[in-house]
């Protein structure tokens, strides 16, 4: 029973196809568990759509068509989803079904409230930003695009017209472990466990960002609305800075100059108070509050990762998408969970190793996976300022607890990887073999 | 009881430094007498006009819609343009648009005659003087009450009235600036604003104040803005609303109003114990932003509430009960005069006699507990503070003004009890366990007589720089400080240094000052406070979550007059050499290591940005525009 684990390298963003076999011995299950990148990856090596394209050939056919056992959409954000942005590429796949966290479920009425709120903030932070003079090379505003509606991909996913689970589903109880009973057409013997997202209040909270009230008045009543154009294949191309209001219509304006003459004339002693530095810091400070509403959407959006825990035989594969702390807590805090996490052999690390969604005490207590992967992208990392994703510390101390194989996206295709149940092709993608 | 004494020096040492050399004189030129314009005293106060609380109008209490206006006394200082004076300076920039507004001339003879300019939205000018006339008359009151000079060193406290678009208002302590944001009203719900209306977070004398109390707390205690427990940050914001809060009472309008409008219990009244009315209207609150008001205690609210300004709005809401209920105490017999005995008012406003006189107890109990809340940062430990240790400071300031009257004591202590605020390892409720044990050293403090004139002078109101030799002089009292800190770091919960390893536990006189006021018997009454706080680096590595957090104890070391150290306000950490300083500090360390990992996981700025780790140093840009943590609240 080998499991196999492909990672494409997608840049910053998550692609993995999860290969199941069939104890009868009928034809092997695939799962394919999101595919996006984010609008901050920098640089196109190797290019998105080839990437997405070599996927899309890589799908094993069914009666004549690419087809999709289970496609995992673990939450909305771009880095998850931007690869169904192109219809196209997708037109000739079959999917079996699709599997999504229940914040995405159109008939839930709590779901319903917290995606208005998040899509309203992401566009609100992001014009925000461009109205107090940000542009495309600011992360922050690659941040707020990443929480655009992401229309486009998810319209593609809807057009598989396949079957649509929303996880966990509170009406169902027997929903946070699936198994090849009912709908899903999982090979028997497969369980699936459904830890996040939880429906608990407190980390319902959680997922609501603040109001970004003050962008409201920003932003013309037509915009708005969530930016469609934005969320395509070939986005982002950022719409016109909306305008900031113009106090007293300028009235009491003055430039710099201007402004010393007056105040510090009387006394000639007196020096300017400030530093050109203290006045840029001041500027800055404006974009801050916009720009930590757009890392709050992100945050909010992350929470909302489907956190699955597939049980095959003894072998356990953990894939919590993005998810952040509210949802760890309350999977550490039920003991049958992390009975599981005890025996997980394979381990997708969580938010490209970002340290918030890895808790230590996972590491520490419950990791003794000996695989684990890790998305990341250099340019990302290296230029971005985000030089806590991935966080090193959370790395090396997985290593240190029994990670004695640990994949990125990003390793040097030239160097052999040295472990035989690791295949490459080229920098396109990265395969491990399992149980 | 002993009414708030601290004031009294003050103005007496503002009459002493603020007159000027006013020496009538003659001369004979060319043989004939003319007569010089004599000099004319230098005033001691400086009258500008506000907003009492907001430009919004308040509540119709019968007399129409009023929007309050008053009118602040602020110390006199020769200002530019801008207002800029020297220790506060209003430079309006507008950081979004890149551009400066016409700066108010305050020393102009036309507002010198009028008090500024009239209270209005439109004129940036007047935005300016409201910004300055609030933070400086923030700043005033809390020396006054301290009883002595606040941060004359540190530079000028800059205000920035119009620094950015946003719906935020914050205190940087990097750039020891107020950044003051403006924004539109929601259109939906704009509450008593216009829909789209802007509203000016300068003219909001509550946020105004509420950040200048910010500034004031990082000067007493520079190291209260590193959130080592869940109560730090809280205590920061609960300190600023409380300064916010009893300001009110220094409005007579506003006090009048609301007793006419709810007769003795003024205290439920929004322009009084509600904050930022203007701006929570405007955010589509339907309230204001905050209220001190609440009679449903729960006890149980103080575990689950974590986010700083829920938590500290407990302490808040325990200070203001304790202040309601002495309040009400002194009005008792009011009431009664004024009731034919059954202490139960007629329907109908009250007499106006009574109302003054209500006002002025209201206003008096207010002085009071303002005082002591400022007052008891002379015994707070220098870093980690606790409501706990809060509510053992404010007890001991008050035994030690006011020995013979507990009202104030037990009325706080009953306050916090209900809100489920017991200080810190004391053995009873009761106010004389509550009080500070006093802690003899057998060393006096070492401080040298020679120094001490230059931080008199500053303690009463010098404001010019001290010169070299007194600069000399203050080095040199900070190294005997030193030097006897390293002597008695067991006795004051500090560790001692490792032989060979000079950089490993290194010891930081964070401040020396004096505080005069005077006591019950109407004598002078000196303490002074050392805080010293040593940097652990020999820790760094006890715990991966602590990652680039130094672990530091602190200690804050009370004297007498005669330099006899009488309490030792400690935060230690492993390593001291005394067994109970040990104990508690392998607790300390422990919460740390949590609240380290809570802190990265309430951030979620933290997963991008590098900053904020080598202290767990509060962003108060991000604090209060709400975005750290969570609560029930």
């Amino acid at each position: 029973m080998t499991v196999h684990v492909r990672m494409y390298n997608v840049g910053f963003g998550d692609c993995f196809l999860v290969t199941l076999p069939d104890p009868r011995g009928e034809r092997d299950r695939t799962i394919l568990i999101d595919c996006g990148r984010h609008v901050g990856t920098l640089g196109d090596d190797p290019p998105f759509w080839d990437v997405v394209d070599q996927l899309v050939a890589d799908l094993p056919t069914l009666d004549g068509t690419k087809f999709i056992d289970v496609l995992v959409i673990t939450h909305r954000h771009r880095d998850h989803v931007h690869g169904f942005s192109r219809a196209a590429t997708w037109e000739d796949v079959r999917v079996g079904e699709v599997w999504m966290p229940w914040t995405e479920n159109p008939s839930d009425s709590i779901a319903n409230g917290l995606r208005q709120q998040q899509d309203r903030v992401a566009a609100l932070a992001l014009h925000g930003l461009l109205a107090l003079g940000s542009g495309a090379a600011d992360p922050s505003v690659s941040i707020a695009l990443n929480s655009l509606t992401n229309q486009a991909a998810m319209t593609t996913i809807d057009a598989f017209d396949a079957p649509t689970q929303y996880l966990p589903d509170p009406l169902r109880p027997a929903s946070t472990v699936l198994t090849s009973g009912g709908a899903t057409g999982l090979p028997e013997g497969v369980r699936v466990h459904v830890l996040g997202p939880s429906r608990d209040p407190a980390v319902i909270r959680r997922l609501n960002p603040p109001s970004g009230q003050a962008y409201l008045r920003l932003v013309p009543a037509e915009r708005r609305a969530p930016i469609l154009s934005l969320d395509g294949p070939d986005g982002p191309e950022l719409p016109d800075p909306p305008a900031t209001p113009i106090l007293w219509g300028g009235a009491w304006d003055l430039d710099r100059a201007q402004f010393e003459a007056l105040a510090l004339t009387p006394r000639a002693d007196l020096k300017p108070p400030y530093k050109s530095k203290d006045l840029e810091a001041v500027s800055r400070s404006a974009l801050a509050g916009a720009s930590d509403l757009a890392v709050s959407v992100d945050d909010a959006l992350n929470g909302t990762s489907l956190v699955l825990l597939f049980e095959i035989g003894e072998t356990l594969l953990l894939f919590p998408g993005d998810a952040q702390w509210g949802t760890w807590e309350a999977i550490l805090n039920d003991d049958a969970w992390v009975a599981l996490l005890d025996r997980v052999a394979f381990y997708k690390v969580g938010h490209h190793g970002s340290h918030n969604a890895t808790p230590v005490e996972f590491v520490e207590q419950h990791l003794h996976a000996g695989v684990a992967m890790v998305s990341v992208s250099k340019t990302v990392y290296d230029t971005k300022g985000w030089k806590q994703i991935p966080k090193t510390e959370l790395l090396d101390a997985m290593r240190g607890h029994g990670v004695a194989l640990l994949l990125r996206s990003d390793d040097d295709p030239a160097v052999p990887p040295g472990d035989p149940r690791v295949t490459r092709k080229d920098n396109v993608w990265t395969e491990v073999a399992l149980g | 009881m002993t009414a708030c004494s601290a004031n009294s020096i003050c103005a007496v040492a503002r009459v002493l430094f603020s007159r000027g050399c006013a020496i009538p004189g003659y001369s004979f030129k060319g043989g004939v007498k003319t007569a010089a314009i004599m000099d004319t005293p230098v005033p001691a106060r400086r009258p500008l006009q506000i907003y009492a609380l907001d430009p919004m109008r308040l509540d119709d209490s019968g007399e129409g819609f009023v929007t309050p206006r008053a009118t602040l006394s602020v110390p006199y200082e020769q200002l530019s343009p801008g207002p800029i004076g020297k220790r506060i300076q209003v430079i309006d920039y507008d950081g979004t648009r890149n551009v400066f507004y016409q700066p108010v001339n305050l020393d102009d003879p036309h507002l010198l005659i009028t008090n500024g300019l009239t209270p209005t939205e439109t004129d940036p000018r007047f935005h300016q003087q409201m910004a300055y006339a609030v933070a400086a008359s923030v700043w005033d009151a809390c020396e006054a009450a301290m009883g002595r000079r606040i941060g004359v060193s540190g530079g000028a406290l800059r205000i920035f009235p119009h620094a950015f678009y946003g719906d935020n208002a914050y205190f940087d302590p990097r750039l020891n600036a107020l950044l003051l944001g403006y924004f539109q009203a929601d259109d939906d719900e704009p509450g008593p604003n216009l829909p789209g209306q802007m509203v000016f977070t300068c003219l909001s004398h509550d946020i105004v104040a509420h950040e200048t109390a910010h500034a004031v707390v990082d000067r007493l205690r520079p190291y209260f803005d590193d959130a080592t427990n869940d109560d730090v940050l809280a205590f920061h914001e609960a300190f600023a609303d409380l300064v916010a809060i009893f300001q009110h009472f220094e409005i007579d309008q506003v006090l009048v109003d609301a007793i006419n409008q709810r007769k003795a219990d003024l205290t439920s009244a929004d322009a009084i114990s509600g904050l930022a009315r203007q701006f929570g209207f405007a955010a589509a609150q339907r309230a204001p932003l905050r209220s001190a008001f609440d009679e449903s205690a729960d006890p149980a609210a103080l575990a689950r509430t974590t986010e700083p300004h829920a938590r500290g709005l407990i302490l808040v809401q325990a200070v203001f009960d304790a202040y309601r209920t002495t309040y009400l105490a002194r009005v008792q017999d009011l009431l009664r005069l004024a009731s034919g005995g059954s202490g139960i008012l007629p329907e109908g406003r009250p007499h106006p006699d009574l109302v003054h006189r209500m006002a002025r107890e209201a206003s008096t109990t207010a002085r009071q507990f303002f005082t002591r809340c400022v007052q008891a940062f002379s015994y707070l430990p220098p870093l980690d503070v606790t409501f706990g240790d809060f509510l053992r400071a404010l007890v001991t300031a008050d035994a030690i003004a006011s020995p013979s009257d507990d009202s104030f004591r037990t009325a706080v202590i009953e306050g916090f009890r209900r809100r489920g605020i017991y200080a810190s390892d004391a053995g009873s409720m009761a106010a004389s366990a509550i009080e500070w044990p006093i802690q003899h050293i057998k060393d006096a403090l070492p401080l040298s007589v020679e120094g001490l004139p230059a931080r008199t002078a500053e303690a009463l109101g010098e404001h010019s720089p001290l010169s070299d030799d007194e600069n000399e002089s203050q080095a040199k009292i900070a190294r005997e400080l030193h030097e006897w800190a390293e002597e008695h770091a067991a006795e004051l919960g500090l560790a001692p240094q490792i032989e060979g390893e000079p950089g490993a536990r290194p010891i930081e006189v964070v401040g020396f000052h004096s505080t005069f006021r005077i006591d019950a018997n109407g004598q002078p009454f000196v303490d002074t406070v050392v805080q010293f706080v040593q940097a652990r680096h020999d820790l760094e590595d006890v715990d991966p979550n602590l990652a680039g957090i130094v672990p530091k104890a602190g200690v804050t070391v009370v004297a007498d007059a005669r330099r006899r150290v009488r309490y030792v306000l400690a935060k230690p950490l492993p390593g001291s050499a005394a067994d109970a300083h040990n104990q508690r500090g392998e607790q300390r360390l422990k919460q740390l290591v949590d609240v380290a990992k809570a802190f990265d996981r309430a951030n979620p700025a933290a997963a991008y940005r590098a900053d904020g780790r080598g202290r767990l140093r509060v962003n108060f840009a991000r604090l209060h525009a709400g975005f750290y943590g969570t609560s029930d609240a």
